[in-house]
């Protein structure tokens, strides 16, 4: 069997000792750390509040200092400016990497509205404008956005497929890994949505977080343990400002609860999460609540990894992980999702007669 | 433990040294060695050391009682036994859930209430690996061709972190001899451990992770949503992307091991030079492609049988190589496309006289027709579904539309990235020896900008290696 290497010879690679590799090494990480500094920072600060995260960040202080002295975290900020990135850590606002449907931002602009500035989070929910009647169609289609974290991996491209089957409707999708709502220092979704509804100006949002928000939450009454009536109560403001933020000019929410998990003690987090999603659901006008726990229950009412898809048959929905959604399982939430979209804007009818118009 | 995180930086560095001050020790070497592969299997999660564990004492007592016997019959059985054992453990990880929701489902096609339990078997990261490392290491002995080893040769040997969950599959006689040797640590080949680790980083978390998040995954999950030019993208950035991912994974595996003083065998030759699909397993996936002709195809009687006979075990290895990489009807139809072919090249290689004359245009032929079998297999491959994938071919040939994701930056990216495979291979060996030569200081700084370069060029997230649920 070949070897990986030919034999070394004299003219070609010079051989080194193993203390001068590791001694390469040491040098490659340091100097490597130095230039990814803004990198290394949000790798520390994004891990849950606790000893982790504070050893992390004492590590990477005097690399950030030295980083700074030395004007090596330079580098990537220029390269991540051309890029049009924007370097991690350095805003409260973190960019997406999958900006908006250009289409949508040229339409909006095209209406006037700005396409950059953020407007402010609105402090209170406001009482939804009824929206005027609208034609949906292939030219102009309602538009949804899937927002969240992981768990819409599969969900926003079922529901992309069911939408345009419809030829009335479009879906978008963005989400982020490991974010939520109660790690804003990690990923900000409140100023993130204003973003996209400046630029995408949805329809409809389908918003599904919190497989990562049973964890402390910094605010300004300092760190608060989760499960304490302190974190009910500001991560149930979180909820009730971005509820009321995505509403405040007609838009419809559907709010989609964490499925059955399959460690009982995450479900038992998640279940708790659920109870407060659906509670500020029935506060907020507009926001209908998505009970994805019961249509991810087995017969014994637990998890189950095994489920009848749309022609009965018994499909794997869950990954390996038990907590994430197969394709299958992502068809059988957004089965659920569409249903809900489709009894406010009538797409179904749009979609068995285009000229009819739909009155939400 | 992921390879592209800072965990695995950390820990490397920890093993590395370590290891080299230990390596006059052979004793608490290898005891070193075991315990940090396990620590680096136990990562993902504790309860797999166990599986391991048990597979290593397994295949060694087989392998113990094998060294031992002589009589023919009870040989056999033996390993009969040991093969049962490494396949059923395979079979009942891999192959559960697809077998038993399929007979549920029959069950209520037929009107009845299936009372099976539909459990949900998780998939230890690198079974497939280890387990045929192992059947590898039993027939060996059985053959006669290695003698078995001691315990603890043994257990590092199938555990050793570099190629433990995503390959190389290391064969017993090219790894346990050097585990027994003292390695030199006066002299390594450290510039190309450094070169193939940055190398293969580059591929996996630029090339492999760019193509999937801004192409391949988009089109492959809405088919329907995508015109024909996005989807032909699509299909050649799958083809990039899965060779970026899979040799860069082994490229990091093989640059670690030469780090700690090992050579492990090429697994990826610059497969998508190849000019017929005989010589693409040549250079795709090497050591499984011998693993399978060793132990499966040369079992199955290999080309001594005649045409029809030797076509008869081309496709049922490859069916059967298919069915190594998951239980689904999309990799039996990747391993029918590729055997199917791979009996076909032989039937038409057969009439064409050796010395036929050959031209520059019928090679380029070649390497285009070969090119898009394996795109074609790869379309399967890839797809979540049957129906899936015949969607993706339907809309192929039929949504000629503008390609409105597909960015030049991307074009450039998978022209690059086929391109590169043609560079002659000097070229490389030339800049590597320019890196040899340069002080530590310079090198560390080459290697850190090189870091640069890859943590700023990824996309957000860490995904796993595709190769991690095989």
């Amino acid at each position: 069997m070949a070897l990986s290497t030919p034999p070394l010879s004299p003219r070609a690679r010079r051989p080194m000792p193993a203390g001068r590799a590791i001694l390469v090494m040491v040098i490659a990480l340091g100097l490597g750390s130095l230039l990814n500094i803004s990198s290394l920072r949000e790798a520390a600060e994004r891990q849950p509040f606790g000893w982790r995260r504070s050893v992390g960040l004492v590590l990477v202080a005097p690399l950030d200092g030295v980083s700074a002295v030395l004007g090596l975290n330079q580098p990537r900020v220029m390269l991540d400016d051309a890029l049009g990135r924007e370097t991690p850590g350095t805003s409260i606002s973190t960019a997406s990497r999958r900006p908006a449907d250009p289409a949508f931002a040229s339409r909006r602009a095209e209406a006037g509205a700005p396409s950059e500035e953020p407007v402010p989070v609105a402090p209170t929910p406001t009482v939804p404008a009824t929206p005027e009647p609208r034609t949906f169609s292939a030219a102009d289609p309602l538009r949804v956005w899937v927002i969240g974290d992981s768990l819409t991996e599969q969900l926003a491209p079922a529901l992309k497929d069911v939408t345009a089957a419809t030829d009335a409707a479009v879906t978008e999708h963005e989400f982020h890994y490991s974010s939520g709502l109660s790690r804003p220092d990690f990923f900000d979704w409140p100023a993130r949505l204003d973003e996209l509804a400046l630029g995408a100006d949805p329809d409809v949002w389908v918003v599904m977080v919190g497989a990562n928000d049973a964890q402390d939450i910094r605010s300004e009454q300092g760190y608060l343990s989760v499960g304490t009536d302190a974190w009910e109560a500001e991560y149930r403001r979180r909820v009730g400002a971005v509820s009321a933020q995505l509403t405040s000019t007609g838009q419809q929410v559907v709010w989609v609860g964490q499925p059955v998990m399959r460690s009982a003690t995450f479900a038992g987090r998640m279940n708790y999460l659920n109870s407060i999603y659906a509670s500020e659901a029935e506060r907020h006008e507009g926001v209908t609540y998505i009970d994805s726990w019961t249509l991810f229950q087995g017969q014994d009412g637990g998890y189950a990894a095994y489920l009848p898809d749309g022609a009965g048959t018994a499909t794997l929905m869950r990954l390996g992980d038990g907590v994430h959604l197969t394709r299958a399982g992502g068809d059988r939430l957004a089965a659920a999702v569409f249903g809900v979209i489709d009894e406010r804007w009538g797409l179904s009818r749009v979609a068995s007669a285009t000229a009819t118009p739909a009155s939400p | 433990m992921l390879f592209p995180t800072i965990d695995f930086a950390i820990f490397f560095v920890i093993v590395l040294t370590a290891s080299w001050l230990l390596m006059p020790h052979r004793g608490w070497w290898k005891l070193f060695v075991l315990v940090a592969s396990y620590v680096f299997y136990g990562w993902w999660d504790w309860r797999f050391v166990g599986l391991l564990a048990g597979s290593t004492l397994v295949n060694h007592a087989a392998a113990t009682v094998l060294g031992r016997l002589r009589a023919g019959r009870a040989r056999r059985l033996v390993l009969v036994v040991a093969l049962a054992a490494n396949l059923g453990g395979l079979a009942w990880f891999k192959y559960y859930g697809f077998f038993v929701s399929s007979a549920a489902n029959l069950i209520t096609g037929l009107g009845l209430e299936p009372s099976l339990p539909l459990l949900q078997i998780v998939l230890p990261v690198g079974i497939s690996f280890f387990t045929f490392q192992a059947i590898s290491y039993v027939v060996d002995v059985y053959r006669g061709d290695f003698r078995p080893a001691p315990l603890i040769d043994f257990a590092v040997y199938l555990s050793f972190f570099p190629q433990l969950v995503a390959g190389p599959i290391v064969r017993a006689q090219d790894l346990i001899p050097q585990l027994r040797r003292r390695q030199d640590p006066r002299s390594i080949d450290g510039s190309r451990g450094f070169w193939l680790i940055a190398g293969g980083l580059f591929k996996k978390v630029v090339v492999a992770n760019v193509l999937a998040t801004q192409l391949v995954d988009p089109v492959f999950a809405n088919p329907a949503l995508h015109s024909s030019p996005e989807i032909l993208a699509a299909v050649y950035g799958y083809a990039v992307q899965i060779y970026a991912d899979f040799s860069g994974y082994t490229d990091i595996a093989i640059g670690c091991a030469l780090l700690l003083g090992f050579r492990f065998p090429r697994n990826f030759d610059v497969p998508y030079t190849a000019r017929s699909l005989q010589d693409f397993w040549r250079r795709w996936h090497i050591t499984l492609s011998t693993w399978l002709r060793d132990y499966l195809y040369v079992a199955l009687g290999g080309s001594r049988g005649g045409h029809r006979r030797t076509a008869r075990n081309l496709l049922i290895t490859m069916l059967l190589g298919g069915l190594w990489h998951g239980a689904a009807w999309t990799f039996v139809f990747w391993g029918g496309i590729h055997g199917a072919w791979l009996a076909a090249e032989r039937a038409l290689s057969a009439r064409r006289p050796a010395d036929a004359p050959t031209s520059r245009l019928r090679e380029v032929g070649r390497w285009f027709v070969t090119f898009h079998v394996v795109c074609l297999a790869w379309i399967f491959f890839r797809a979540e579904s049957l129906g899936a994938a015949g969607s993706m071919l339907l809309r192929l040939m039929t949504a000629w539309g503008p390609a409105t994701i597909v960015t030049p930056a991307l074009v450039l990216l998978i022209a690059a990235a086929i391109a590169v495979q043609f560079v002659p291979r000097g070229v490389g060996a030339r800049l590597q020896a320019v890196f040899s030569r340069l002080a530590p200081v310079p090198q560390g700084a080459v290697l850190a900008l090189a870091l640069f370069a890859i943590d700023a060029l990824g996309p957000e997230g860490v995904a796993p290696f595709i190769y991690f649920q095989f």
